[in-house]
């Protein structure tokens, strides 16, 4: 069985007469990148708060990394957390404010240069060590945010719109940094940027109204592992020959004759094979194919929950 | 307990290290100091034209430095008998009169003005993480109870630099302009009335860090602070006025809420009365800490 690095079982959490978490349910698994999905006030940066304590919830149950809800005790050093707004001191400088987070993980003093400076480098920051906060650019801070989370190995890290504010080329660095962590360790990414839910992470799940209404892996979600579209130019399709080619396959051609869906299962052809029949087929045909990608956006797949939530 | 003190110790330490770089310690150290040299100036030169009038009034040659007429008359038997008159307690007359009037000055001045110094420097020192949301940060890191107490120990420490700081300033300026009847032993009471006047301003420091466990905004808390210091000053001297036999016993049990009650134990000399005044200070300062402290647990950081 799956061990998990958070459970979140009915939590409540209302800010006066607004309830922000409705009896949220929530499990993520030990050692995956988990994507929390939702709309602005949906409750995903109030889940995180709950979960490492920061905020109380009014009921529900919370445990991390098996030792039972929050305790500095605990977990201090091994749970980080990477707030969306919260400010670092601005007055302080760099290496200083990371020695004193070092202090309060207890990260032995011996080996506390090795480790600010490990996470400084990852995010391009160890020329500003000696810096004073308020000197950084914004991109700068964002990172330096992010260093902090990742400031001696946590096990868990939660991390709250990491990407916003970043430059294209910076979000590109990070993906790289949050695809590299360490084997184990388990990140949690909340974020309205679905493109890069999808691209790192391994586990979805979809926040409405403070309720997870759908929870799965990302490759599921989006039938990455069962599923290939095709866009292509709008065309009358040879659909016999298609169903001929794969017979196990269904077949689903868009409203506007622009985009072809092809699922398949797994135990009876892999996406290399359902790929090379399909495209021979539409080439033979002359249809002009303009993208070909496995599973559907993890937007669209979002989208369909939310509407069958509302409905 | 042994993870909680080492904790506390983190925050203290970074605490001080952080008020230097802000330059906040630096600027209520040198407040401290300039209130405390300036006041003692002042004073002298106030007393120096009093004794010089006197001269003239008495026929008398002028007296070469200041204080030395003043200290004459400290130590004669008839000011000593209108002192106890205007005191109306013997005993606390005499402690006051055994002490060299330049330090009873100084700790009057502590006493009077740290509360609000305390108020001014502490009161947004939480608060200011809170709005800014750094301090979720470090709860990720440390218990709320240790960064709390840290915070606390931390401005414990900036007090007592300053007030140590303002003792050393105050003896200086008395020892240049009063050269004759400035020695070891007015350092000695001036240092006494400094650590007084820091466990005086452990009750307000208490205050102050629970308003700023309670409300976000910095200045709001420094605000509310202030209006708390005014506001139990009034009550204070009201439950002294009202205090009497029967149901007016509650305003007596009132007015020991208050720190100003315990003030007046801080001035006396005999061990049993500033233990006792000190013991309530910390106990007051730990409660109003405490206070806060619940509505922030529940509030969330």
């Amino acid at each position: 069985m799956m061990s998990a690095a958070i459970i979140m079982k009915d939590v409540v959490k209302r800010y006066g007469r607004r309830t922000a978490l409705d009896g949220l349910t929530l499990t993520v698994p030990t050692g995956s990148a988990f994507g929390l999905v939702g709309s602005n006030g949906a409750g995903k940066t109030t889940s995180m708060s709950v979960a490492v304590g920061i905020l109380r919830s009014q009921s529900g149950d919370v445990d991390l990394l098996g030792d039972g809800p929050f305790d500095a005790r605990l977990h201090g050093g091994r749970v980080s957390l990477m707030p969306q707004d919260a400010e670092l001191p601005l007055h302080a400088r760099v290496r200083d404010l990371m020695e004193f987070y070092a202090r309060l993980q207890r990260i032995p003093a011996a080996d506390m240069d090795e480790r600010i400076e490990e996470v400084l480098d990852w995010v391009h920051l160890s020329d500003r060590a000696t810096s004073k906060i308020r000197t950084l650019s914004h991109g700068m801070r964002r990172r330096l945010v992010i260093a902090q989370a990742f400031l001696g190995a946590p096990e868990l890290a939660l991390l709250d719109e990491p990407l916003s504010g970043l430059d294209p080329r910076e979000v590109a660095s990070m993906r790289e940094v949050l695809k590299q962590r360490p084997s184990g360790q388990t990140l949690v990414i909340s974020s309205h940027n679905l493109h890069e839910i999808e691209r790192i992470c391994d586990h979805v799940a979809f926040i409405e109204k403070g309720k997870v209404i759908h929870q799965d892996r990302t490759d599921a979600l989006t039938g990455h592992a069962h599923s290939i579209q095709y866009k292509i130019t709008p065309s009358d399709l040879p659909m016999a020959e298609l169903e001929d080619a794969l017979p196990e396959a269904e077949f689903m051609l868009g409203q506007n004759r622009d985009l072809l869906s092809c699922r398949y299962t797994e135990s009876t052809h892999d996406a290399e094979q359902v790929n090379t029949r399909v495209l021979r087929v539409l080439l033979d045909h002359g249809i002009g194919i303009l993208e070909v990608r496995r599973g559907a956006e993890l937007e669209s797949a979002y989208l369909n929950h939310r509407d069958t939530s509302t409905a | 307990m042994k993870w909680l003190l080492t904790q506390v110790w983190v925050v203290l330490r970074y605490e001080l290290a952080d008020s230097i770089r802000s330059r906040r310690v630096v600027i209520l150290l040198l407040l401290y100091l300039a209130g405390a040299m300036l006041a003692c100036n002042g004073f002298i030169t106030a007393m120096h034209s009093l004794e010089a009038q006197l001269s003239e009034t008495l026929s008398l040659p002028p007296a070469s430095s200041a204080g030395a007429v003043t200290d004459a008359l400290w130590r004669s038997k008839a000011f000593r008998r209108m002192v106890i008159g205007l005191v109306g307690n013997k005993e606390i007359a005499l402690e006051i009169l055994s002490v060299p009037p330049i330090a009873v000055i100084y700790g009057w001045l502590a006493l009077t003005f740290t509360p609000i110094l305390v108020t001014l420097s502490a009161s947004g020192r939480i608060a200011e993480e809170v709005s800014s949301g750094s301090v979720r940060y470090v709860l990720t890191r440390t218990s709320r109870p240790a960064w709390c107490l840290g915070k606390f120990f931390g401005q414990g420490c900036e007090i007592m630099l300053a007030l140590m700081l303002s003792a050393i300033g105050t003896w200086c300026v008395a020892r240049f302009r009063m050269p004759l009847t400035t020695d070891l032993e007015v350092a000695r009471w001036i240092i006494i009335y400094g650590w007084k006047a820091w466990v005086y301003a452990i009750a307000f420091i208490g205050l102050a860090l629970g308003v700023s466990l309670v409300v976000r905004s910095p200045y709001h808390a420094m605000g509310l602070s202030l209006g708390l210091l005014i506001v139990m000053g009034a009550l204070a001297l009201i439950s002294r006025h009202f205090a009497g036999e029967g149901w007016r016993q509650l305003w007596q049990i009132t007015d020991y809420l208050f720190p100003m009650k315990h003030k007046m134990g801080l001035w006396r000399l005999q061990p049993a009365y500033i233990v006792n005044a000190g013991l309530y200070l910390v106990a007051l300062g730990f409660s109003y800490l405490f206070l806060g402290y619940a509505v922030f647990v529940k509030r969330g950081a």
